[in-house]
């Protein structure tokens, strides 16, 4: 029976031909006595869009989608695109306009001081404020086996330039740029006989336990800020036990393992898409996460896209005037990244709740970038997307402001999944929740 | 707009050369370095020597965050959730891993008892904590054991003690601090400690037997004891494996082996060439530190590593297995003129005269141009079937904003101009004879200004230069240290520069000169210094 039901729901399904490794897959069983649950997926995309094709045209409730977005048509009820809002957080404040961006982005703060390099030599540290994906876990994410995933296409700076999560103030969550590490994250126990399983839960306990008595240990001859840093280490611990032994196991049968990938190579960056955003979208169907980012290339952005026929540096190319036929490159890339994006909506409004709804009438997908247009490294009329009805804004709209706050929409994000906040990050970058969303 | 100004360059106020030097540098530690978290490559070698473990299950852990090319910036270095996690599965793999192969390399007694258990906790704890352990410590483990013990007998019990020992932060940062429960500004590492400090600056792991005995018995609270102990430690052949943790994050080996090429420019161009440019390179680095063991022999030699894949450069191999090619004629001469350098430093689809010029700039004469403004079109010239590099380059630079900078970086740049994008030699360039002269325009150091033809030649005065020595021994110094290097380091770094001059430019005489500065056997304390 059990077998037939999700036969049944991959047969809705309907798209998962063509994806060999997740053959083995066993939808989530809905679940009829609770609500759908709720979902955010935050996307990075790098040095800004390829402006002249990014912004729709027209009116608010009547407009037409840019040459970059059309291959989401098919889901244009469920866009909402801005005009006017501004991360003015990002504007000045340690570092440079890429580093600053990409730390604000979701988090709507400024970086500390510190070592990090720059593209023009200017230093910077990590955000100092959570951001809102991290913010959301608690709202939404609780009890699942992954609170939040951070995934990345060649997105490989161990720095502030390679992260948009932070659990808070300098505590950044960089991605996992490696489909097969992501595998083993979701998937790790999957295949563990239930016996067997309680032994290993058992065993971890015991060994975690452990491990915090050393931590305690360790503390009390060490400087005041190495307690610190052993400190952070002991919740990380505390929180791998509570998730390694308190939670039941997965709904999911464990797909096929991606095997290895060559994961840091440009030429990969389409096949390392395809296995990362699968594994996201499974991760959803399966309820194993709710909340997570996905990085595609870091801030600054050293690679080419062979598979786009894009062979220079892309960074680069966003630094050509809108006029230049040389930028319309960023284009190509950026849209590629919209048709990442509708296949990733698909898969959501193919996850059938158990009220009949749409997974993606519950997720909220927010598209968004370091600087707005990196021919002049603004951060002014940011080419922000938001997708899917998770945060219970009114959709299918281009909603223009003038000169509002990012910050704000943060505050809107939060809010639209049932927080109760009045600023996010930087308080002096906030007037109050957008107006004109809900 | 641009850091650079036409005309002479400005030359920051000398960190290095200018002042005498005082007689003694004792009392200059002035910040201290924190926990050092293991590296990923320090991982691998540690299990290594610690549980036979070959597997480097440190591949899967987060990648550290470079300080200036350095991973192990301790101040920098942040555990997270995923390194909680990769932890855990390494700790879960290699107990497992050595109990089933390597019984023996761990368990230290037949009796299969609990007091047994407790000899392998202070063994076994003893060589993972790199120190005896605290009754604390050793009380926890025993705790752990005997529980285990109980319900999953004596095998299970040393697996998941094990597995404990390998994710305590005992185990997982360095402690060599001192500090002692009475905090103190400045501290004198002794013994366990500064055995630590000692073996993974050397080797890039974990003590041996002996250190820890040295450790244990004082041998190493002396200046003389401690030179001692490292004058044996360099030369046991895993000195090599310190050196080259230096070499691979100063060449950036992990950016060689993932450099792309446009295969539409060069077809030969496969990530199985990328790969063979790596080993390539490091073999190369190996060769030199092994036989002269000098930076001018790093900067000189005519050495060259090849196999099958990388036939373009001349020497015949007839397999994967890579040959040393001693190379005629001046094609090949020194590390700047190596394939997997030159490739790396190269566009994907042409040579590089930038990247080359800042190489030499920034990593050998510590005089890096600052960066192009940010407003700046910083796309170079695109290939031409018409004209050489040289000339687009040469066009390109000519703008007031660029030429600021570009009139010192280029023509360090244009002398490797004999070598195209793959870093194959080239006579011409399409249909034009190459023009390799060039030089270094502006620097501290006098010697190494004035004209040259080909990079060979401008490695012959790189390599003589004190300021190309000091510039590698204050990189060096800034990695056995873990931390950034202040203008208090200053009098250290002369002195090491000195010696390391003075011996020729010896690596290892460097690597001692390190070891016996009063710096590296103290540490002080982050709240009690500025």
């Amino acid at each position: 029976m059990k077998f037939s039901r999700r036969q049944a729901l991959r047969g809705a399904g309907g798209i998962l031909v063509g994806l060999p490794f997740l053959e083995a897959l066993a939808p989530k069983v809905a679940r009829a006595d609770t609500l759908p649950q709720k979902r955010f997926i935050g996307i990075y995309h790098p040095n800004g869009v390829f402006t002249p094709n990014w912004f729709p045209t027209g009116d608010e409730a009547n407009f037409t989608l840019g040459p970059i977005h059309q291959a989401l048509a098919p889901y244009k009820s469920k866009l909402l695109f801005t005009s006017g809002v501004d991360m003015q957080v990002a504007v000045s404040g340690p570092g440079e306009q890429h580093q600053r961006g990409i730390g604000a982005f979701l988090t709507g703060a400024k970086l500390d001081m510190g070592t990090f390099v720059g593209n023009d030599g200017s230093r910077a540290g990590y955000a100092l404020g959570p951001s809102i994906d991290q913010t959301l876990v608690d709202l939404i994410g609780q009890g699942t086996r992954i609170p939040s995933l951070q995934l990345g296409v060649h997105s490989l700076l161990s720095n502030v330039a390679g992260v948009v999560s932070y659990r808070a103030a300098n505590q950044p969550l960089l991605p996992q740029n490696d489909p097969r590490l992501t595998f083993r994250a979701l998937f790790q126990d999957s295949g563990t006989p239930p016996t067997e399983m309680e032994k290993l839960r058992v065993r971890r306990r015991s060994v975690l336990d452990a491990v915090q008595g050393q931590l305690a240990s360790l503390k009390k001859a060490v400087s005041k800020s190495d307690q610190a840093r052993l400190d952070q280490h002991l919740t990380l611990v505390r929180e791998l036990e509570n998730r390694l032994t308190a939670l039941p196991a997965g709904t999911c049968q464990q797909p096929t393992d991606p095997g290895v990938i060559d994961f840091q190579r440009e030429a990969e960056i389409p096949n390392v898409t395809r296995l990362q955003m699968d594994l996201l979208t499974l991760a959803i169907r399966c309820d194993l996460t709710r909340v997570a980012t996905v990085m595609f290339s870091d801030a600054m952005n050293h690679v080419s896209m062979p598979h786009l026929n894009i062979n220079s540096d892309i960074h680069n190319l966003t630094h050509y005037s809108d006029g230049d036929p040389t930028r319309a490159q960023v284009g190509v890339r950026d849209t590629w990244q919209a048709g990442v994006l509708a296949t990733l909506m698909q898969e959501l409004d193919s996850i059938q709740e158990a009220d009949g709804s749409k997974a993606l009438d519950h997720s909220l997908i927010f598209w968004g970038s370091d600087v707005s247009r990196g021919n002049v490294h603004a951060h002014d009329d940011m080419p922000f997307m938001l997708a899917g009805g998770g945060a219970g804004f009114r959709m299918g709209r281009f909603v223009k402001w003038t000169h509002a706050f990012h910050n704000d929409l943060l505050v809107s994000i939060v809010n639209g999944f049932g927080g109760n906040v009045s600023t996010y990050g930087e308080a002096s970058f906030c007037r109050g929740a957008l107006s004109n969303l809900v | 707009m641009c850091g650079c100004k036409p005309g002479p360059r400005p030359t920051d106020p000398d960190p290095v050369t200018p002042d005498p030097v005082p007689s003694d540098c004792a009392a200059e530690v002035t910040m201290g370095t924190p926990l050092r978290l293991l590296t990923r490559a320090e991982y691998n070698l540690t299990v290594r020597d610690l549980l036979g473990a070959t597997a480097k299950p440190a591949k899967d852990f987060p990648r550290e965050p470079l300080a200036q090319g350095l991973d192990n910036d301790a101040t920098l270095t942040q555990v997270t959730g995923s390194h909680v996690s990769a932890y855990l599965d390494a700790a879960e793999f290699l107990a497992l891993d050595t109990l089933t192969n390597r019984r023996a390399k761990i368990v230290p007694c037949t009796t299969a008892d609990l007091a047994c258990g407790d000899l392998f906790v202070a063994t076994a704890g003893l060589r993972a904590f790199r120190r005896p352990l605290t009754a604390e410590e050793r009380s926890n483990l025993n705790t752990l054991f005997g529980a285990i013990f109980a319900t999953e007998g004596f095998d299970g019990a040393v697996e998941v003690t094990l597995q404990s020992m390998l994710q305590s932060p005992q185990f997982l940062y360095r402690d060599e601090q001192a500090l002692g429960p009475v905090p103190q500004p400045v501290v004198t590492l002794r013994g366990f400690e500064i055995a630590s400090r000692l073996s993974y600056f050397l080797w890039a792991t974990m003590p041996d037997d002996a250190l820890l005995e040295a450790a244990a018995n004082g041998a190493l609270d002396t200046p003389e004891g401690l030179s001692a102990e490292a004058k044996r430690m360099l030369a046991d052949p895993k000195s090599m494996d310190g050196l080259m943790r230096f070499f691979s994050l100063w060449l950036y080996l992990d950016g060689v082996e993932t450099t792309e090429k446009n295969t539409q420019v060069y077809p030969q161009f496969s990530p199985t060439l990328a790969r063979s440019w790596r080993r390539s390179l490091e073999l190369y680095v190996q060769d030199v530190l092994t036989h002269e063991g000098t930076l001018a022999a790093l900067l000189t030699s005519n050495v060259m590593y090849s196999n099958d894949s990388m036939a373009m450069y001349g020497p015949v191999a007839p397999s994967a297995e890579f040959v040393r090619n001693e190379m005629p004629g001046d094609t090949r001469r020194g590390l700047l003129t190596q394939p997997g350098f030159l490739a790396f430093k190269s566009l994907p689809d042409g040579s590089s005269p930038v990247r080359r010029g800042v190489f030499v700039l920034d990593k050998l004469m510590c005089e890096p141009p600052p960066p192009p403004p940010a407003g700046a079109n910083i796309t170079p010239p695109g290939p031409s079937v018409t004209n050489t590099t040289r000339e687009r380059f040469a066009a390109h630079s000519l703008s007031p904003g660029c030429k600021a900078c570009h009139q010192f970086i280029d023509p360090v740049g244009f002398t490797f101009e004999h070598y195209d994008g793959l870093g194959q030699w080239r006579d011409t360039e399409n249909g034009q004879v190459i023009d390799s002269t060039g030089g270094v325009v502006a620097s501290r150091d006098a010697t190494v200004l004035g004209a040259v033809n080909g990079v060979g030649e401008l490695s012959q005065k790189l390599a003589a230069s004190r300021n190309v020595h000091d510039c590698v021994t204050k990189e060096f110094y800034r990695f056995a240290l873990g931390r950034p290097l202040t203008q208090a380091d200053t009098c250290t770094a002369t002195r090491l520069g000195d010696r390391f001059m003075g011996s020729g430019g010896s690596f290892k005489e460097l690597m001692l000169a390190i070891v016996e500065a009063d710096s590296f056997r103290s540490n002080a304390n982050p709240e009690m210094t500025p």
